[in-house]
């Protein structure tokens, strides 16, 4: 079951070079998601919860679980502050 | 009254109770580079007079002294001190209190998000070309894209224009169309950069009181139609005697072309339609800050050869 949702006013742009952009509407704010932060943001979006997004990540860059889930959660927190995802 | 106009293929039809709407909604039209045409329109404005209503709706943008509101049939109104236009699908139709002079901006809101429904998106960006290859010169008003495009004009580049272009999707890759025409400069700053064309400035109704139009052939003999741009070029004035590039990644670039986009001030449907085409323009050219030098002005040769070594 997932932990978090997009937020309702954020449109998220895939770049040529593997990176995307987040736009934040009502502040007309843009955040740029390097490949790592891509793969979270597409977890979310899909429904994932933040372990399986996590063990994603560990399995695509050999990473243990518990430090996978560090990142994510570290990176799900900042998104929040930011108004990008809310809890589901 | 009414009457048809062209612009880039797409016919607008102009309808108004009156001569003054008309000819000042043809007048603007023709601002944007649209000519006189037959044929079914694509587009409809339409004017009457009338006290402007009051729409209850979900406000979705704000723009100037007025704000977009989407009423509860799904219509969408720009509404104003003295005018009220109301959108839905390919027409818009618009109340003008009875003796005012349609604003520019309004009118210029409407045409923005009825061509972007169609798909073609604006920027406000100056664009130059050399053939099919182009730069977008994206910035703020007062960042210099009037000063380089009039200055890479001079040195042989075609000019679409020194202000706002218009994005589209072309088979070739993401492309940019000439929106506003012409070259418009502070008359003070245009004796200082370029006192060879002294007196050839005049002033333009329709454009900033404080900006003149540059009455030139050489440069309407160099209006290009559009470009496929190869570059997107942030010019910042340096103050430095020689002009440089830094070299921006896609983000950064992606991030420049939407803080000039005017997204803030539409209706957030088409928003993700209008991201992907800015990213496929940052994605498809090489972005730049230019560090403006006064090599612009003093040795625009110089400055031409590092653009076009970056437009191919």
């Amino acid at each position: 079951m997932s932990d978090y949702r997009p937020g309702p006013d954020v449109v998220c742009t895939p770049l040529a070079d593997g990176s995307a952009s987040l736009l934040h509407l009502p502040t007309m704010t843009c955040f740029e998601l390097n490949g790592t932060g891509l793969a979270i943001w597409e977890g979310v979006q899909a429904g994932r919860s933040s372990a399986e997004i996590a063990a994603g990540l560990a399995e695509a860059h050999d990473l243990g679980v518990a430090e996978a889930a560090d990142v994510v959660a570290e990176f799900a927190a900042d998104l929040v502050a930011e108004g990008l995802i809310v809890p589901a | 009254m009414t009457g048809l106009y062209a612009l880039h293929g797409l016919v607008f039809r102009v309808e108004a109770h009156e001569e003054a709407a008309f000819s000042r909604t043809a007048a603007i039209l023709a601002h944007f580079g649209a000519l006189p045409a037959a044929g079914e329109p694509d587009l409809e404005l339409r004017w009457g007079a009338g006290a402007v209503p009051v729409v209850e709706g979900r406000e979705v943008a704000r723009h100037l002294d007025g704000r977009a509101v989407r009423d509860a049939s799904g219509a969408l109104w720009l509404l104003g001190p003295i005018t009220a236009c109301r959108i839905e699908g390919r027409v818009a139709r618009g109340v003008l209190a009875p003796g005012a002079e349609l604003p520019l901006h309004v009118l210029t809101w409407v045409i923005v998000h009825q061509l972007r429904a169609l798909g073609w998106y604006t920027v406000h960006a100056g664009a130059i070309a050399r053939g099919e290859a182009g730069c977008l010169v994206v910035g703020e008003s007062g960042a210099g894209k009037s000063t380089l495009t009039l200055a890479m004009i001079r040195e042989g580049w075609s000019l679409l224009s020194d202000d706002s272009v218009l994005l589209r999707h072309t088979p070739a890759g993401p492309g940019a169309f000439a929106l506003r025409r012409g070259v418009y400069l502070e008359p003070a700053a245009a004796a200082r950069t370029f006192p060879t064309l002294e007196g050839r400035w005049h002033e333009v109704p329709l454009v900033e009181a404080v900006k003149h139009g540059l009455d030139a052939p050489e440069v309407a003999a160099r209006q290009a139609e559009r470009c496929l741009p190869s570059a997107v070029l942030f010019p910042t004035r340096s103050g430095q005697p020689v002009s440089r590039l830094e070299p921006l990644s896609t983000g950064e670039t992606l991030f420049g072309l939407v803080q000039q986009s005017r997204l803030a001030e539409l209706d957030s449907d088409g928003v993700a339609e209008h991201m992907r085409l800015l990213a496929e323009v940052a994605g498809a050219a090489r972005g730049y800050r230019l560090h403006a030098g006064t090599d612009v002005f003093e040795a625009p040769s110089r400055v031409s050869a590092l653009l076009a070594e970056v437009t191919r």
